[in-house]
């Protein structure tokens, strides 16, 4: 069970530092967003703040990115692991809308990362209590 | 944390919370007119359909929890990702009319020192 529990905690970690790099460099292929035009028009506008790329850089994707980059890492080095969690959560949540409210069929990672977090959550339950009072 | 300077800070966070969370139901504030990019970028998160609604509920569930004084520190951790992307907005996309992300912001943070104790355990390990 222990090492079942680093492992979850090392994959999400890997897939955040993955996909937060990705988001200052571009190394994955661009998502291919024909027939969602909200998606596109989301994307976009996160990416360069306007329809294309003149508009000028969006803040979104490099906040996004380094978020997920930094809570990726935590984990991994295994710091600060309830913070991490907590970072993470307002990125889970608008992953899995942005998936269920427009862009429907890829949302596998979205969930993936969703209920990951929300098992850590649970498991690290003990260091959130004190906000309860 | 129960110094008259918190209460008053926490009561009016709660109210300016309230407001504008009520308002992206009721829309009674006039709003400005705002740069092509900002506008464009508001426009591409009302075609979520969801973004504006859960913007608005966690703000007026921060509000309540504020004003009740019911799980403080929580209200002011969940409304922190909000607080951090209204400013952002501001300084990036309509730097213009910064001051309300600012006063949100400077609240948002000095509660959070004064309830700090509650935020050591996430430091842990």
């Amino acid at each position: 069970m222990k090492i079942f529990h680093i492992i979850l905690r090392l994959g999400l970690g890997l897939l955040l530092l993955a996909f937060g790099f990705n988001k200052f460099f571009w190394l994955m292929p661009d998502f291919d967003f024909t027939g969602y035009p909200e998606a596109a028009h989301l994307f976009e506008a996160f990416r360069f703040s306007g329809d294309n790329p003149t508009a000028g850089k969006g803040y979104i994707m490099n906040m996004v990115g380094a978020t997920e980059a930094i809570v990726g890492l935590l984990l991994i080095i295994k710091k600060w692991v309830p913070l991490a969690l907590v970072m993470l959560v307002p990125i889970s949540i608008n992953l899995v809308m942005f998936h269920v409210m427009v862009n429907l069929p890829n949302i596998g990672p979205a969930l993936a990362v969703a209920i990951l977090n929300i098992y850590l959550l649970y498991r690290n339950w003990g260091a959130y209590k004190g906000m309860f009072q | 944390m129960n110094s008259t300077f918190t209460t008053i800070l926490r009561i009016v966070l709660g109210i300016v919370l309230l407001v504008f969370g009520l308002n992206k139901f009721l829309n009674f504030i006039q709003m400005f007119e705002m740069p092509p990019a900002a506008a464009n970028f508001m426009e591409s998160l009302e075609t979520t359909g969801y973004a504006f609604y859960l913007v608005a509920i966690i703000e007026i569930a921060v509000a309540i929890m504020l004003l009740l004084k019911k799980w403080v520190p929580f209200a002011l951790i969940l409304l922190a990702p909000l607080t951090f992307n209204i400013l952002l907005f501001h300084m990036f996309l309509d730097v213009s009319d910064i001051w309300v992300a600012i006063v949100i912001f400077s609240l948002n943070v000095l509660l959070m020192y004064k309830y700090w104790k509650a935020y050591r355990s996430l430091f842990q390990y």
